[in-house]
């Protein structure tokens, strides 16, 4: 499964760089982070609490830098690990181009579970990796720059599609239930 | 007929119990200073364990162990054993790897044990579970059959090149080749018998209980035969002797095959329990269930029927892979071998059979008997064929069957396949279920359904099964490393009630009462009077379980047996008491009399005289009334019977609803109507569900378990299934005296091809002559849309 995103920030690429080596940045943009430590240069030590569908577990999560090439790209690969809950193993390929003044961040995510995240949630995971990816850029973009867009806006094309509908749906139901009152007064 | 009887429909004795919530299933059981265990599993499908840390859970004051293979291979005395040997077809043994009850380097499958933690509390010990971190190297995994035996395929054992256990062979191939070249028709099948995951009620549980005053152990488990446990597990797993070890299967909350088979938890907690000096007790929840009960069928095959101008069968070829899993469960190798291909002759004349079998490993949970076991895949193969060998040769489904069934004259037949037939009509059920089913009024039935919308289609399947497994000298002949006899117990107590012991075990069955009606029938004793005890290795002289539709005609003659030697003894009795000649004393209605007179004694008379020898011939005669019989079948018994379905398909969303059912089968001289009758509900309904709902899936590149849940993992539910009208036909099994032949997976047999030919037949008008099973909405679907184009 991939998942994608693109964000426009208001900062330096260099800014937006240092940022994305910041334990402290990653560690309040990673969503459920409960800790976050530098192990090595490149690596790092973290505990997540997350949940996928009905499982809800701590990951203890390696983190590493990889194909590092500042201040253009690195992959950002994790490996976590939840007991019996299972396993988690996925990776970022993070891009950062100067764009428009600012720096356009582009990512491509890749994630797998195993053991019983797999057995109950495999159908979830990959709306729940989704929202995991999303959210985290969302943060990480806004705390170097309020006003960050997110560019592709697929998902959000999507999810209004069906809010739409929903919509829909529910003036639908209230003009039916207003036509039965009306009929029934 | 007696009110209780032979054929009386008597309710079912243990029912109060099991609705009053006075079942005592083995988690309802808890020891003295008992502790609880959690397995940690693997999460990877194929992996080599590089370090296990218990620290961190040892750490924790509820904790009181974290056990790993390591610790379990330094004492006990080898794996997991396999009780089934199958052979090459060059003669080879099968490729029979290690299976350690706890990994010892390397995991091979999602749900693999690697460690187990012990806490006081079933939550401390999964909690702690948590943080036993283990450390993988993962390696390559391969789930399904085609990526198995592809070159280049990741090798799960180094003693099975090509992940291959066993490349097996029955049937005169030569024979088959001569009959295809005579032919004139042909017709061909691709088909895949999809893997289902058992999901019995009551999930797995088991308590070791160790007693270090008399050094014994007791096990507690759920199983469908503790002789077979406390054989397998004492003699080839920890080394402990019959008389030190007591195996006990209280009630049992469905099996369905899947416990059968010996598992690794039963022989951890009982280790457990003397290693720590306290009692240990596990029980599986739901999500864990899926990962490590053994799953069932998985079969991939092609079959191919030689036809002559008038569709009479000339030969049939067919060649199957079979998943087995990582590891070879306790009877995996006779699944799909000598369960499965000796029943591919059906109820059919087919001179001419050959099947090969290529039975592989693979990354995943082991592959064993469920429901059936063999025999629904044969018989779907099979009947699945025979409707597309009478589309080719322009024939109904009936008059195809009705042209090639062993005759009546007929037996004993000897199929080409190693079985012998012995009694059987099955035009006559054929008949039976034409009739209750209202064939001819389909037509009708069809409009109507037009009508709103829905495709109608009708499918029938006849078939035959192979139970009352097994004369033991054939079983062996034929790689069973066990015999397959039983024992039975009836023991007469002073005041004239009866306490029977019996080697089959009920998991749902009805046995306290069936086994209890034999009694009464036989000795007129009240059938409240009778207490059917099972599942008890410390009571029951020995016993061989029940799997295979068995326990009726292995198990019931055993007790037929012993009731024979007790009213033999009852007639030397009664003649010393009525002071008359053995021979001129009848036994009746619970009298002994002298024949012709009004002189009688009662049973209870007697009884008591056995046990209170005042006036008794102490002489000749020993005192007590109790008598043990073993009963070994003389062949296997052959259940047969027509099952017809009729569905109604929503084209626009490839809704399957199956609309009418009828199942009209030979079981044998049936005891109890009313059991008979349940036992083919829920075959029928689990036969349905493998049709229609039920399918295991994994992902074939990480190895995971993809339908491990209820949410994924679909089964049927009432409203799935229809009222089923249930009739049968009796023919008398020729070598049990009972006669009787067995129900228990016939429903789980006949009704996978019947709903998948009825699904097809409705289908029929787009041009669509086959439809993968299970026939899910998404594939009625899409066989409608791609046919349409």
């Amino acid at each position: 499964m991939d998942i994608k995103g693109e964000y426009q920030i208001g900062a330096s690429r260099e800014q937006v760089w240092a940022a994305l080596n910041d334990p402290e940045v990653l560690k309040r943009c990673i969503p459920g982070c409960e800790s976050l430590e530098k192990t090595g240069e490149t690596d790092m030590q973290a505990k997540v609490m997350a949940a996928i569908g009905p499982v809800r577990a701590r990951f203890n999560t390696t983190l590493k830098l990889e194909n590092m090439n500042p201040p253009q790209s690195y992959t950002l690969a994790g490996e976590s690990k939840a007991g019996a809950a299972g396993f988690g193993r996925g990776a970022a390929d993070i891009t950062l181009t100067e764009q428009d003044g600012g720096t356009l961040l582009s990512y491509t995510a890749d994630f797998k579970v195993g053991g019983k995240l797999a057995q109950v949630g495999s159908r979830l995971v990959v709306g729940a990796t989704r929202k995991i990816a999303d959210d985290f850029f969302s943060k990480f973009s806004l705390e170097l720059d309020p006003r960050a867009q997110r560019l592709d806006e697929d998902i959000e094309v999507e999810a209004a599609g069906l809010s739409r509908n929903t919509w829909l749906a529910l003036a639908g139901a209230i003009l039916v239930l207003l036509i039965w009152w009306f009929l029934l007064r | 007929m007696s009110e209780n009887g032979i054929g009386a429909a008597v309710r079912r004795k243990e029912d109060h119990r099991f609705i009053t919530g006075g079942g005592r299933y083995t988690d309802d059981i808890n020891r003295p200073n008992q502790v609880y265990a959690y397995v940690v599993r693997s999460p990877l499908a194929h992996a080599r364990i590089t370090g296990i840390d218990a620290s961190e859970a040892l750490s924790r004051d509820d904790v009181i162990a974290v056990l790993t293979g390591a610790d379990m291979a330094a004492e006990v005395v080898g794996g997991l054993p396999c009780g089934w040997g199958v052979c090459n077809k060059d003669g080879s043994p099968m490729a029979e790897p290690a299976h350690p009850p706890l990994a010892t380097d390397t995991v091979r499958y999602v749900g693999d044990q690697v460690a187990v933690v012990i806490a006081t509390s079933r939550a401390a010990a999964r909690d702690a579970a948590e943080l036993v971190d283990v450390d993988y190297d993962e390696l390559p995994a391969v789930t399904d059959l085609a990526s198995a035996g592809a070159d280049g395929a990741p090798q799960i054992w180094e003693e099975a090149p090509a992940n291959v256990c066993f490349d097996w062979e029955i049937g005169d191939s030569a024979a088959v080749d001569e009959a295809f070249s005579k032919a004139t028709q042909t017709a061909s099948l691709d088909v895949v018998n999809n893997r289902l995951i058992p999901n019995a009620m009551e999930p797995r549980a088991a308590i070791g209980d160790y007693d270090r005053g008399k050094d014994e152990y007791t096990l507690f488990t759920t199983s469908q035969n503790p002789h077979v446990i406390r054989l397998l597990m004492g003699a080839n797993v920890l080394g402990i002797p019959e008389h030190k070890l007591r195996v006990i299967a209280p009630d049992v909350g469905g099996g369905f095959g899947s416990k059968i088979f010996h598992y690794a938890e039963e022989a951890i907690v009982t280790w457990a329990s003397k290693r720590l000096g306290r009692p240990v007790k596990w029980t599986a929840d739901r999500s864990e269930s899926f990962v490590s009960d053994a799953h069932g069928r998985d079969h991939i095959s092609h079959a191919e029927i030689a036809m002559n101008d008038d569709g009479e069968f000339l030969g049939l070829r067919v060649r199957t892979t079979a998943n087995l899993g990582a590891y070879l469960s306790t009877f995996a190798p006779s699944v799909p071998t000598y369960l499965y291909a000796t029943l591919l002759a059906g109820n059919y004349k087919t001179p001419a059979v050959y099947c090969e079998v290529k039975a592989m490993f693979t990354n995943t949970v082991p592959v064993d008997a469920y429901r059936g076991a063999g025999r629904p895949e044969a018989s779907y193969l099979l009947e699945r064929l025979v409707d597309k060998a009478a589309k080719v040769a322009g024939l109904t489904p009936i008059e195809i069957r009705r042209r090639n069934f062993v005759p009546n004259d007929g037996f004993p037949y000897q199929t080409p396949v190693a079985l012998e037939y012995d009694s059987g009509d099955y035009f006559a059920v054929l008949d039976k279920a034409l009739e209750i089913s209202d064939y001819d009024n389909f037509a009708a039935r069809k409009k109507a359904s037009a009508n709103k919308g829905l495709l109608r289609g009708r499918g029938l399947s006849t078939y035959i099964e192979a139970c009352g497994i097994a004369p033991s000298n054939v079983a062996g002949a034929l790689g069973a490393r066990a015999g397959l006899y039983e024992s039975g117990t009836v023991r007469v107590n002073p005041t004239g009630s009866v306490t029977v012991l019996t080697g089959s075990h009920s998991h749902g069955q009805g046995h306290e009462t069936t086994f209890a009606q034999l009694v009464h029938e036989a000795l007129g004793v009240d059938i409240d009077a009778i207490e059917v005890v099972h599942g008890d290795t410390g009571k029951i002289p020995f016993g061989m379980g029940t799997y295979g539709s068995r326990s009726l005609a292995v198990g019931g003659m055993a007790l037929v047996a012993a009731l024979d030697k007790i009213k033999a003894k009852a007639r030397k009795i009664a003649a010393h008491l009525l002071e008359a000649s053995e021979d001129d004393v009848e036994f009746e209605n619970g009298e002994l009399r002298i024949a012709g007179t009004d002189r009688a004694v009662t049973f209870g008379d007697v009884a008591l005289a056995a046990y209170v020898p005042h006036n008794y011939p102490l002489d000749v005669l020993e005192p007590g009334l109790e008598e043990t019989a073993f009963y070994d079948p003389k062949n296997f018994t052959f259940p047969a019977g027509c099952h017809i379905c009729e569905v109604e398909v929503d084209p626009d969303t490839g809704v399957v609803n199956v609309d009418r059912f009828c199942a009209a089968d030979d079981f044998g001289r049936i005891i109890n109507p009313m059991i008979v009758e349940g036992q083919v509900h829920g075959g029928v309904t689990q036969g349905i569900g493998q049709a229609l709902f039920e399918e295991c899936v994994y992902d074939n590149e990480s190895g995971q378990l993809l339908s491990g849940s209820m949410m994924d993992y679909c089964l049927p539910k009432a409203d799935n299934v229809p009222n089923f009208d249930v009739a049968t036909n009796v023919t008398l099994c020729q070598h049990n005296a009972l006669g009787v032949k067995g129900c228990g997976e016939a429903g789980a047999i006949g009704a996978p091809p019947a709903v998948i030919n009825a699904v097809v037949d409705a289908l029929s008008e787009y041009g669509v002559e086959d439809i993968a099973i299970p026939a899910t909405p998404q594939r009625v679907w899409q066989a409608i849309q791609s046919a349409s184009r």
